[in-house]
C-alpha cells in the first residue's frame, strides 16, 4: 500500500480492524514516523507525517464557510491531481513553510512521465505545512501541503 | 521474468492477473479510482496507486497517471486486462517508449486487427473465409446496392467497433437508411469514429471462437474453440468449451484458419479469432479478432489445463511457449456464466447498491472468479459484471448439472443479479439439447410460454 492520506487514516479509524487502530494510536503516542505489522500474510504499514501536530485544525477540502465575524484562519489541504514523484526543488524558488503564498503560486512539482508539473496554491495565505518529502511517490488525491487561509 | 507488473484494470480481471503474478513470483502494483480504494484488487496487490476519480476516463483510462504509477513503482510491464486500455495501440506504444513491456500483442498487430475493415482484408488475403460484406460505407447507395445483392437480413457494424456498439440487424430496405444513421451516431459516441460497414447476417448461426497463443519466437498454437452463441444484444452471457456442434474435422478446419490469420497479423500473446458458423452446412466466416485476454478465457483454461494469463506474462517476458500443438488436449467440458448486477425483469437495467449478504458457490468442478465480497458496493461507474461462475465436468451434461447447482448456491442480497435468469437458460430444454444460436435469448424472451418458466 502507498502512504495513506491524513483523511484516509482518520476515515478508516472508525471502521478498520482494531490492529490498524492500535498501530495508528501507537504511531501518534510515540511520535513514530512509520509502524509496520505483519501476520498471517497480512502486512500493514502506517506512515505518519512527522510534522503533523495532533492539535492541528481540521483540514478542509473545499471553500471555507463564510462568517460575519473577523477573518478567521482556516487550514486548506492542497491535493495531488497526478501520480508521480513529489519535488520541492525545481526551476523556480518555492516558499518555505511559514512564508506567505499568493493564489496560483508554485508550491512544488510533481514529476510525471519525465515532465515537471506545477503544484499551485489554490488560494493565497501562508504555507503551513508540506506533507510529502522530496522524492517520494504521490498518488491522485493525496494531500501534499496545507495552507493557512483567511476567510 | 519480470520482477514487478502493474495491472491497469479493476474488478475480477485485475484479481485474475494478480493471482497469475503471485504464482509466478512477480510483485504486483494495482491502480484504482477513488471509489475503488477498498477493492480487493487493491488489498491483494503489493502496492497500489490511486490514479483518478470515479469517471474511468480520468482514472482507469488516464494514460499519464497509469504510466507514471508504473515508472514510480519500478514496474517493468503492464497487464491491461480486458476493456479500458486493453486494445488501445497508442497506450501500447507509449508503454514501449517508456521501456515498459505491454503484456499483449504489438501495437502493429493491434492496429491491423482493431480496424475491422482492415482485419477483414488481412484475413481474406490469408485465405480465411469472411462473411460477404462491404468496406466502409461511403454513401447510402453503397449500402442499398450491397443489401439488394446479398439479400436481407444484413448487419451494420462499426469499423472501430466492439462489444455490440454500433451494431444493427436490418431486415428490409425500408429501415436500412434509418438504421445506418443510428449505427453511425452510436459508433461516433462509443469510439469517436462513425465509419460503419455491412455484412450479410446469418439468423440462426453459432458464435464459435478459436483461442490462439503465440510467442515472440514464431510459435503459434490454438487451444480449441469456445461456443458463445448465448448472447443478448451481442453481449455474451454463457460460454462453453468445447462446442457441442464442432466435431474434429470442423475444429481442425477452423483452427487452421485461425492460425493462418494469427500468423498473417504477426500476432503474439493470447488472442481470439471469432467466427460465425452456419449450422446448415458447417461453413464458417471470420467475424473479428480480439487482441486481448477475454472475459470467457477460463472455459479454455478448464478444458486445456493451460493458464492463459500466465502464458501471456511468460510470452511478454520473451519466453518461448515451450509446448507444441500435440501437447494441447481437450479434457471434459466447461461452461461459464457471467453474473451481472442487473434486473433481468426490467430490461437488464443496472442494479446498484451494497451487497449485504453473499454466498459464493463451491464444491467439485466449480470455479468462481470474482472481486465481490460481503459489504461490496456495486457502483454505477463501471460495468455490471459481479463475477463469473465456471463449471467443469466430464461431459456437457455434468458441467451443466454443476452450473445449475452453482447458480442455485449463489446468493447476493442487496442487489439484483442475473443468476436466476442464467439458471432459466441452463435449464431450458432447447439449451440442454444444444439447440442454440446467436438469437436464442431474444427468441426466448419474446416467447411468453418460454419466458414464463423463469
Amino acid at each position: 500500500m502507498e502512504p495513506m492520506s491524513a483523511e484516509f487514516s482518520r476515515e478508516i479509524r472508525e471502521k478498520v480492524h482494531p490492529a490498524v487502530r492500535d498501530l495508528i494510536a501507537l504511531a501518534e503516542e510515540r511520535q513514530l514516523g512509520e509502524v509496520a505489522w505483519e501476520s498471517d500474510g497480512v502486512a500493514i504499514r502506517i506512515q505518519r507525517n512527522p510534522s503533523a501536530r495532533p492539535a492541528a485544525p481540521p483540514l478542509e477540502a473545499g471553500r471555507a464557510p463564510i462568517h460575519d465575524e473577523a477573518p478567521e484562519a482556516r487550514m486548506l489541504a492542497v491535493h495531488s491531481g497526478l501520480v508521480g514523484v513529489f519535488r520541492t526543488a525545481g526551476p523556480t524558488r518555492v516558499p518555505r513553510v511559514g512564508e506567505p503564498v499568493n493564489e496560483g503560486q508554485v508550491l512544488a512539482w510533481i514529476e510525471s512521465m519525465r515532465l515537471m508539473n506545477e503544484v499551485n496554491a489554490p488560494r493565497g495565505g501562508r504555507l503551513a505545512e508540506i506533507l510529502v518529502e522530496d522524492g517520494h511517490a504521490v498518488e491522485y488525491g493525496q494531500p501534499l501541503a496545507v495552507l493557512e487561509v483567511h476567510t | 521474468m519480470f520482477n514487478k507488473v502493474l495491472i491497469a484494470n479493476r474488478g475480477e480481471i485485475a484479481l485474475r492477473v494478480i493471482r497469475a503474478c503471485k504464482e509466478l513470483g512477480i510483485r504486483t502494483v494495482a491502480v484504482f479510482s477513488e471509489p475503488d480504494r477498498e477493492s480487493v484488487h487493491v488489498a491483494m496487490a503489493d502496492e497500489a496507486f490511486c490514479v483518478g476519480p470515479a469517471a474511468a476516463t480520468h482514472s482507469y483510462l488516464s494514460i499519464p497517471n497509469i504510466i507514471s504509477a508504473a515508472l514510480v513503482s519500478g514496474a517493468e510491464a503492464i497487464h491491461p486486462g480486458y476493456g479500458f486500455l486493453a486494445e488501445n495501440s497508442n497506450f501500447a506504444e507509449i508503454c514501449t517508449s517508456h521501456k515498459l513491456k505491454f503484456i499483449g500483442p504489438t501495437p502493429q498487430a493491434m492496429d491491423m486487427m482493431g480496424n475491422k475493415s482492415r482485419a477483414r482484408s488481412v484475413m481474406s488475403q490469408a485465405g480465411v473465409p469472411i462473411m460477404p460484406g462491404t468496406g466502409d460505407i461511403e454513401s447510402d447507395e453503397d449500402a442499398i446496392a450491397f443489401a439488394r445483392q446479398a439479400g436481407f437480413p444484413v448487419m451494420i457494424k462499426a469499423t472501430a467497433g466492439g462489444g455490440g456498439k454500433g451494431m444493427r440487424v436490418v431486415h428490409d430496405a425500408a429501415s436500412l437508411l434509418k438504421a445506418l444513421g443510428t449505427a453511425r451516431a452510436e459508433a461516433h459516441a462509443a469510439f469517436g469514429d462513425d465509419h460503419v460497414y455491412l455484412e450479410k447476417f446469418l439468423p440462426e448461426a453459432r458464435h464459435i471462437e478459436i483461442q490462439v497463443l503465440a510467442d515472440e519466437h514464431g510459435n503459434v498454437l490454438h487451444l480449441g474453440e469456445r461456443d458463445c452463441s448465448v448472447q443478448r444484444r451481442n453481449q455474451k452471457l454463457i460460454e462453453e468449451a468445447p462446442s457441442g456442434v464442432v466435431d474434429e474435422p470442423l475444429r481442425a478446419a477452423m483452427a487452421e484458419a485461425a492460425l493462418r490469420g494469427a500468423r498473417a497479423a504477426g500476432y503474439t500473446s493470447a488472442g481470439t479469432i471469432e467466427f460465425l458458423l452456419d449450422q446448415r452446412d458447417n461453413s464458417f466466416y471470420f467475424l473479428e479478432m480480439n487482441t486481448r485476454i477475454q472475459v470467457e478465457h477460463p472455459v479454455t483454461e478448464m478444458v486445456t489445463g493451460i493458464d492463459l494469463v500466465k502464458a501471456q506474462i511468460r510470452v511478454a517476458a520473451g519466453e518461448p511457449l515451450g509446448i507444441g500443438q500435440e501437447d494441447i488436449r481437450l479434457k471434459g467440458h466447461a461452461v461459464e456464466c457471467r453474473i451481472n448486477a442487473e434486473d433481468a425483469e426490467r430490461g437488464f437495467a443496472p442494479s446498484t447498491g451494497r451487497i449485504e449478504h453473499l454466498h459464493l458457490p463451491g464444491g467439485p468442478g466449480v470455479r468462481m472468479d470474482t472481486h465481490i465480497g460481503p459489504g461490496y458496493k456495486v457502483l454505477p461507474f463501471y460495468d455490471s459484471l459481479l463475477g463469473k461462475v465456471i463449471c467443469h465436468g466430464a461431459d456437457r451434461e455434468e458441467a451443466l448439472a454443476r452450473m445449475n447447482r452453482a447458480l442455485e448456491e449463489f446468493r447476493a442480497e442487496g442487489v439484483l443479479t442475473t443468476a436466476p435468469f442464467l439458471r432459466t437458460i441452463i435449464n431450458n430444454a432447447f439449451f440442454r439439447k444444444n439447440k442454440i444460436h446467436t438469437t436464442f435469448v431474444e427468441n426466448l424472451s419474446a416467447t411468453p410460454a418460454l419466458a414464463a418458466i423463469h
